[in-house]
């Protein structure tokens, strides 16, 4: 199929469109459909990620393209196509949304419109992994926020209109300083070359041509007294750091991971996360190479700090889904720690990193989603013993944190181990004092994991928690596919490395350019 | 003899001067809107100050004469208003100070 | 042809109107009042007629008559704005139970006065007409204001609106004094071009031998368009007005009133300072102004966001929001080029839809509700989900997110701001959108995430929920697919590109 990404991207909105035609009574209709239309695109993308030609990605080509002119007011285009770097991304944006659906049915209130807002927050997802034309890419990377905004509004815990304005103003206020980024490469884009589109491929090669430097804004570039490559940079950075979460910039993410309900937690963490780390990779870091490398450093700085800061806190936590997401904190620091690298096996760790995160921490969320809906509370302290009466969630649990904490056969490992290495393969030597300094957060990550577990399952059984039923057949069925990539990942990381390493190679060219 | 321009455009800025401060200083809303009245006719003032400075090359301008006209129209339709709306106020309020329009403004 | 009869021709959408306006005053006359509702028709009906009148005009090259009317694309796409504003007032009008009491048909003949005089004020570069427009207008909107005379607030509003606009244009037509004395001309693309040894001077000769005077009228100009878009000084009047008159009346103060005002502005600033200036020390001076108006924009955009934040009654709300939305507008016009023009142009037609919305919604609610408070809204998207849902693309329009053609907008005027060096001033507003993010979307909270403890079915009211479930879709329909408004808007460029 030439047009394969926009049907996949599409049919969730027909499905949106289907259910907001239904009378709110059919449940068991809704939830049909809503299975349909996440599951189609399931399949559609697995077919893609086994069918792709990983050198359909080599030298910042793309594959699947569509180009369709769009606003020619501005020469925004409907310009679409995947590379190693997106398809994963869009496989398991297909995957939790597809787990996700199932995993909502213990949802009551207003079923009708959550589903229709889960669809709608796939097409914008999906949309952001596919779009090649940076305004397309805008319009959709702000799209989610609504969506996701009435979800954790509508369906969250006590605290969900706090936590789900506060998720809105944070994202907005990074999107707008992109926005005039954006807009300053665009302007300079359009002096270049009038005609040119939209679009992040033609920004990409501007910059490795060293055009995109300013030169022909007013003042040459100059905004409050910085340098055009120093704000743009930054302004692009924030726009995704704050997604990613980045420290300093990831105080919103514990509120809206806690206050979300299980499902939406789980699509938060694992693939609204990966927007941001992907964002970087895609539209911010190649095009400002120049920038990016006088200031990898300090990105690789920040992950570390991310990594460290984040272990230590979800170490003192006492609820479970707010250690939970601080392990996320931790995990996405790796992200910038193998970017900011730039090697090769930095790279492909930062791309495996995404994955593997996206996996293990929504397998996490619904480990945790699976005991609230039993004891409606979260304290860590609270439990205990729950290995007797839950054996098959215990066990389940335990690969699940594994994987989190990068044990050796699962996938956090293989892509843990790449970003250290690769960091410690940098030429510059400060990186190895990174790496060591990074080691802490391994080592305490896997504290606060096997300490959770000791505290929920071992010890002493609560008599409170006797009875409650193991996990049922739609828990398991959430959660085990998530496993099993896990694993299976871990074992042969090469099914997933393979597809990347030529777009990554790429990569990794054009931001070691910046240096020269 | 002639009034020199400078003296009429003098006289008007004072006018409006004093128009301004009486809108500022005075709480009475017949007084303001007689304030507003003064600022308009100091304009007319100036306008045909300037319409007799800029005739003295022999050829008549009137289009500053003709403002003053207009104004002195508009100034009476927005006086009408003004009077029947603290007419209307009047009769509710017994009062018609600034200081009782108070039912609006940030709680 | 006789050019008296030409220009009678010219002028055929003007004098439809009047004529509409005053077959309705008489009309109403006669029918005593008792048949208000036809009046509408009637008023909507001739609507059409005018607007059919314009939109067959657009594209033809401009032309002046009697020396001071121009009818260009630019004047007709104002007219055509201000045409379809006043329809939707009047439905407005039609489907609100509480002026259906009032019903009187001078409504409509004070709403097709006041739009005669945007019809004169956005075409002229004259500065007689254009106050004599502006005073047109005016004084329409005073009497619709306080139209609800019996109400307190509907008294209070149209007092406080005559108190404000009384002295905006005393200063206003003081500058106008004192600019013609200097220049001894009232046109402003004769003031423009004039050199220095006619004897008429024009303004660059005055420029040369002192600025400060131009200055001074300059500034008390920009009263007089300041207090018809609520720009910071003069918004004063905005958030009591807006709240004290009928919310119909609001709407149209707040989208057609305030579009007039803009398009007014538009040709004073291009007229006398447009960026490519003829004259060295118009271009000196011109920038000078355009930062000017950058500083007012930054202040208003600010202080309009900061205040709406606070606001418990959604109408106070819109107020603010629509002050701080003026500012945005100004970074178009700060800009004194083409492009910055026509982004102001796109930004007042993504304006039109989202505020026509937005205060529909809010007149929907006060019949249901009774009352304009955000807090009384708890939970009323489970009720009448269509309407809401509809709020929410405008609110989310009104924040200038995508895809909603307030993003479009935006995106428009940011880049104007950044490619003229204003970047300062865009960084303003993007973190002023960010603000206003927070009280837009306390709409959205109170209607979706809170629980109603209101037991009051929803009013069912098909016709208005489907016209504005139809604004809501444009919404988001030109904000995906702005070709069509954009080229309309280039068609109308005041400056040409």
């Amino acid at each position: 199929m030439e047009n394969i990404l926009s049907v996949i991207t599409f049919i969730p909105f027909i499905g949106m469109l289907i259910i907001c035609c239904l009378p709110k009574n059919s449940v068991g209709l809704i939830k049909g459909v809503a299975l349909v239309a996440t599951g189609i695109p399931l399949i559609l993308a697995t077919q893609l990620y086994f069918g792709y030609d990983p050198m359909a990605g080599a030298d910042g080509a793309y594959a699947y393209v569509e180009q369709i002119d769009w606003i020619t007011g501005i020469g925004a285009q409907y310009h679409v196509g995947i590379d190693g770097i997106s398809l994963p991304l869009v496989w398991l944006t297909s995957i939790l949304l597809f787990l996700g659906v199932p995993a909502s049915f213990g949802i009551q209130k207003s079923q009708k419109a959550y589903y229709a807002l889960l669809l709608l927050l796939e097409v914008g997802v999906f949309g952001v992994f596919i779009s090649l034309d940076y305004f397309l890419f805008y319009v959709f990377w702000e799209i989610m926020l609504l969506p996701m905004y009435f979800l954790i509004g509508i369906w969250g815990g006590p605290r969900r209109e706090y936590a789900a304005i506060k998720f809105f103003l944070y994202t907005l206020a990074g999107s707008v300083l992109l926005l005039i980024a954006v807009i300053a490469l665009r302007l300079q884009m359009t002096d270049i070359a009038p005609e040119t589109p939209f679009s992040i491929p033609a920004m990409v090669a501007a910059a490795s041509e060293g055009l995109l430097t300013g030169a022909s804004l007013p003042n040459g570039g100059l905004l409050l007294g910085m340098e055009f490559s120093t704000w743009a940079f930054w302004f692009l950075f924030i726009g995704f750091a704050i997604k990613v979460p980045v420290f300093p910039f990831h105080t919103w993410l514990p509120d809206a991971h806690v206050q979300a309900p299980t499902p939406i937690s789980v699509i938060l963490a694992g693939i609204l996360l990966k927007l941001g780390g992907y964002g970087m990779m895609r539209a911010c870091f190649p095009i400002m190479p120049v920038a990016f490398y006088e200031n990898a450093y300090i990105l690789a700085i920040l992950g570390v700090i991310s990594i460290v800061y984040g272990s230590f806190v979800a170490l003192g936590q006492t609820d479970f889904k707010r250690m939970v997401a601080y392990s996320s904190v931790s995990h996405m620091g790796y992200v910038l720690l193998g970017v900011g690298a730039m090697t090769v096996w930095g790279a492909e760790g930062a791309a495996m990193q995404m994955f593997a995160h996206g996996t293990s921490s929504a397998a996490m969320f619904m480990v945790v989603g699976v005991i609230y809906d039993r004891a409606h509370h979260r304290d860590l302290n609270g439990f205990g013993g729950l290995s007797q009466p839950m054996p098959v969630y215990w066990g389940l649990t335990t690969i699940c944190f594994f994987a989190g904490l990068g044990l050796p056969t699962m996938s956090g490992f293989i892509a843990e181990a790449l970003t250290l290495v690769g960091a410690f393969q940098s030429d510059d030597i400060r990186f190895q004092a990174l790496v060591l300094i990074s080691i802490i957060g391994v080592v305490i990550t896997a504290a606060f994991l096997l300490w959770a577990i000791q505290r929920v399952f071992l010890g002493t059984l609560n008599e409170k928690y006797k009875d409650y039923p193991d996990m049922n057949f739609r828990e398991i069925f959430c959660m085990v596919p998530l496993l099993i990539l896990c694993i299976v990942f871990g074992i042969f990381p090469n099914l997933i490395l393979d597809v990347m390493h030529p777009s990554l190679d790429h990569l990794v060219t054009l931001l070691t350019a910046g240096g020269n | 003899m002639s009034v020199p321009t400078e003296h009429l455009v003098i006289l008007a800025g004072i006018l409006f001067s004093i128009g301004v401060a009486g809108f500022c200083l005075r709480r009475n809303l017949i007084v303001m809107l007689m304030s507003v009245e003064l600022m308009l006719n100091a304009a007319n003032l100036t306008f045909l100050a300037g319409s007799r400075a800029h005739s003295a090359g022999g050829e008549p301008m009137l289009e500053g004469a003709v403002f003053a006209i207009f104004v002195i129209v508009v100034a009476a339709v927005e006086a009408s208003v003004g009077l029947a709306l603290v007419i209307a106020l009047y009769r509710r309020q017994q009062t018609v100070s600034v200081d009782s329009l108070n039912q609006l403004g940030d709680a | 042809m006789n050019p008296y009869i030409e220009g009678m021709q010219a002028l055929a959408p003007e004098l439809v109107l009047t004529a509409l306006a005053l077959i309705v005053l008489v009309a109403d006359l006669l029918t005593k009042g008792k048949d208000s509702r036809r009046m509408g028709y009637l008023t909507l009906a001739g609507l059409a007629v005018v607007g059919g009148m314009l939109a067959l005009r657009l594209g033809e090259p401009s032309q002046t008559y009697f020396g001071m009317v121009i009818v260009d694309s630019f004047g007709t796409f104002f007219k055509l704005f201000t045409v379809a504003a006043v329809a939707v007032v009047c439905v407005f009008i039609l489907s609100d139970k509480n002026e259906r009491k009032n019903g009187i048909g001078e409504y409509y003949f004070l709403l097709l006065g006041a739009s005669v005089g945007i019809f004169f004020m956005v075409s002229t570069n004259h500065l007689l007409l254009l106050v004599l427009g502006l005073e047109l207008l005016s004084l329409a909107s005073y009497a619709l204001a306080g139209f609800h005379k019996g109400q307190r607030k509907s008294a209070e509003a149209a007092m406080k609106y005559v108190v404000f606009g009384g002295l905006s244009a005393g200063i206003m037509v003081y500058g106008i004094s004192l600019l013609y004395g200097m220049t001894g001309t009232l046109d402003l693309a004769e003031m423009a071009t004039l050199a220095g040894d006619s004897i008429p001077t024009g303004l660059v000769p005055q420029l040369y031998l002192s600025a400060m005077p131009v200055g001074v009228a300059m500034v008390m100009i920009l009263a007089g368009f300041a207090y018809k878009m609520s720009v910071v000084p003069f918004h004063f009047w905005t958030p009591d007005v807006y709240e004290g008159s009928p919310t119909p009346v609001t709407t149209f103060l707040a989208v057609a009133s305030k579009a007039a005002g803009v398009a007014a502005l538009l040709r004073f600033v291009g007229a006398l300072f447009p960026v490519d200036g003829v004259d060295e020390i118009i271009m000196w001076y011109g920038d000078r102004f355009g930062m000017l108006i950058a500083v007012l924009a930054a202040v208003t955009m600010t202080l309009g966001n900061l205040s709406a934040l606070r606001q418990q009654s959604l109408k106070r709300m819109l107020a603010y929001s629509s002050i701080a939305h003026a500012g945005y507008i100004l970074i178009g016009v700060a800009t004194r080029t083409s492009e910055g023009f026509d982004a102001a142009m796109y930004y007042m037609t993504a304006y039109y839809f989202m505020n026509l919305g937005a205060f529909g919604v809010l007149l929907y609610f006060e019949s249901a509700l009774g009352s304009d408070r955000i807090e009384d809204m708890r939970g009323f998207g489970w009720k009448s989900p269509l309407i809401s849902i509809a709020m929410v693309a405008f609110l989310v329009s009104l924040t200038g997110l995508p895809p909603t053609i307030g993003f479009y907008g935006k995106y428009l005027l940011f880049k104007v701001g950044v490619a003229e060096g204003l970047g300062w001033l865009v960084i303003v507003a993007a973190l002023n959108s960010v603000v206003s993010l927070f009280y837009y979307f306390s709409v959205a909270k109170s209607l979706f995430l809170k629980e109603s403890n209101d037991e009051r079915p929803a009013l069912s009211q098909p016709l208005f929920a489907g016209l504005l479930t139809a604004i809501g879709v444009l919404t988001i329909f030109f904000g995906l697919f702005p070709d069509s408004i954009q080229e309309l808007v280039e068609m109308c460029s005041l400056l040409g590109s």
